[in-house]
């Protein structure tokens, strides 16, 4: 444990001093919000019980945890290009505590993220947040499922370059098929069966419980476990699949 | 302390490595030298463990294999990428990886300390390592690899890119541990390099062992004559004698010698008389 702890340090460490990192990952959701809220002023009647930016905020914020990955993979291709990971595999610790411990940084990142969207725009335009308890219960499956698709996503990438357009793309894809993009509701029909096997789907209908309805703990069990048992799965098949060096090394 | 038996490494249809025997005695300074592409790093991450051989056999200390992680805590490897992280400061990659080692407390700060002196570095530890220049990044470098006081020092190619400053301080970084009798081993393809500082060598070309033996050795059995250039009144002529000395004498007593150009036998004739080819970047 001690190793997996001194590895996310220094990841934590290294992602704080990268300032497109903290603008991306921290601030950018905030302003999405803003924008995005103002846009659609208009299209939230009282009786709906939701203003725009409650419902930006459902979306938005996870542009913020999309962040937080592309981050993580970057920081992992740019071990395996300098070489500081063959240190790593050569110091005593193991391939899974290795990940783990990036696992870890992108699970703390994901959550300061969520934690600095959700406190800027409660207090800029009032988000509704109906239980908080479930939210940070949320907030935490969900930074389970993101750390894991990013340590899926790295073993594809040896640049830090690929790492930041497989990551925005993959990024993309997710979103369009989840409802972060334009609302489930308006797609065609094929389309929205084919959300239903997208675990961000059921991440952002968890969050839209908790945020506007507090939901009860049975109508949250579903998503929540999706979320975090497609996240352990990610991160099982990295564990598997991870190579130390890039094939040209 | 290292033993290598017929080592054969593919890569496709290329064999990068092959047939490699190789004998590393305890305390030794050994260079694996040749060309770029001759098949050093490889052989490098084979002996760590990085690669798997496709034959042959490696053992470390005895019969230990590189995968035991008692036997990985004694190797220290200093890769030929600057394997540290440059946005923090020197102080910080070393504190990282001396934890990675399992080092906390006071024994952290003072190999920290300790690794500092050793490779000369002691006025920047605070600054950010993307700040430093070429050598210093080097130093720091084999620093890293020191914290957990190896017994079998790897380097790959350390006076790459290195001003001459740097490389002595490299240089006598490495006379310092062998007297203290940790076992290095370096790649490296200056020949010239190693002819100073280097016990044993060996000569690596297109993955196959080419010449081993102590530099003496090679340089007496493979490096040739010694050429001399000497002009006297009577005009210039080109001498390749093994007694140099002995025909300066001779030539002086008969005509004043007016210049003198002396080329004495090295490795890059051994290699050169060895495998017809130039050594070049
Ligand atoms: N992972 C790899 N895949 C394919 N070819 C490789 C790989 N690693 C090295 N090579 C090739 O093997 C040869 C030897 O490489 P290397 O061991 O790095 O040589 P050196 O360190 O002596 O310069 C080179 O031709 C290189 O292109
Ligand atoms: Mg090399």
């Amino acid at each position: 444990m001690k190793e997996i702890i001194t590895l996310t340090r220094k990841d934590l460490q290294l992602l704080f001093l990268d300032k497109t990192s903290i603008i991306v990952t921290f601030a950018l959701p905030v302003v999405l919000v803003a924008l995005i809220g103002s846009v659609f002023a208009g299209s939230f009647p009282p009786s709906s019980g939701i203003t725009s930016y409650d419902y930006a905020f459902s979306k938005v914020m996870f542009w913020g945890l999309f962040g937080g990955v592309a981050s993580s993979v970057a920081s992992l291709a740019i071990e395996k290009h300098s070489g500081t990971i063959i240190r790593i595999q050569l110091a005593p610790v193991r391939k899974f505590q290795v990940l783990a411990g990036k696992a870890l940084a992108c699970i703390s990142v994901i959550l300061i993220s969520s934690f600095v969207t959700w406190t800027f725009t409660s207090v800029l335009f009032g988000i509704k947040t109906a239980s908080l308890l479930n939210m940070i219960l949320i907030c935490f499956s969900n930074a389970v499922f993101f750390a894991g698709l990013m340590t899926f996503l790295a073993n594809f990438v040896s640049t830090e370059r690929a790492a930041g357009a497989l990551s925005w793309s993959v990024a993309q894809l997710l979103a369009c098929f989840s409802g972060i993009m334009f609302p489930v509701m308006i797609m065609p029909s094929w389309m929205k069966t084919a959300t239903n096997f997208n675990p961000v789907t059921w991440a952002v209908k968890a969050m839209e419980i908790a945020l506007w309805t507090g939901g009860t703990f049975h109508e949250l069990v579903l998503p929540v476990s999706i979320t975090l048992g497609a996240g352990l799965f990610f991160f099982a098949c990295s564990v598997y699949l991870f190579r130390w060096t890039t094939q040209n090394a | 302390m290292v033993n290598l038996k017929n080592v054969t490494k593919r890569f496709g249809a290329k064999t990068v490595v092959n047939d490699l025997s190789l004998t590393i005695a305890r305390g030794e300074l050994f260079g694996l030298l040749g060309p770029n592409g001759a098949g050093k790093t490889t052989t490098i991450n084979i002996i760590v463990g990085g690669l798997l051989p496709d034959a042959g056999s490696i053992t470390l200390q005895g019969s230990g294999s590189p995968q035991d992680p008692n036997i990985k805590r004694l190797i220290g490897i200093v890769p030929q990428s600057l394997a540290v992280y440059e946005s923090l400061t020197a102080y910080e990659n070393l504190n990282f990886f001396g934890r990675l080692y399992g080092l906390q407390g006071s024994d952290l700060t003072s190999s920290i300390q300790r690794v500092f002196e050793l490779v000369n570095l002691t006025d920047r530890t605070k600054d950010r390592v993307k700040t430093y220049s070429g050598g210093m990044k080097r130093r720091l470098n084999i620093a890293i690899a020191l914290l957990h006081r190896p017994s079998l020092l790897i380097l790959d190619e350390p006076t790459v890119g290195v001003d001459p400053q740097s490389r002595n301080a490299i240089f006598d970084t490495l006379r310092n541990l062998r007297a203290e009798g940790c076992t290095t081993l370096l790649t490296s393809h200056y020949l010239e390099e190693a002819q100073q500082l280097c016990d044993t060598v060996a000569i690596l070309d297109e993955g196959k062992l080419v010449a081993q033996g102590t530099v003496e050795e090679l340089i007496a059995r493979h490096g040739g004559q010694s050429i001399l250039t000497v002009e006297t009144s009577k005009g210039k002529s080109r001498i390749e004698t093994h007694e140099p000395v002995q025909e300066i004498v001779r030539i002086h007593a008969e005509e004043p010698i007016i210049s003198l150009k002396m080329e004495s036998p090295s490795l890059e004739k051994a290699f050169l008389n060895i495998t017809g080819k130039h050594l070049r970047d």
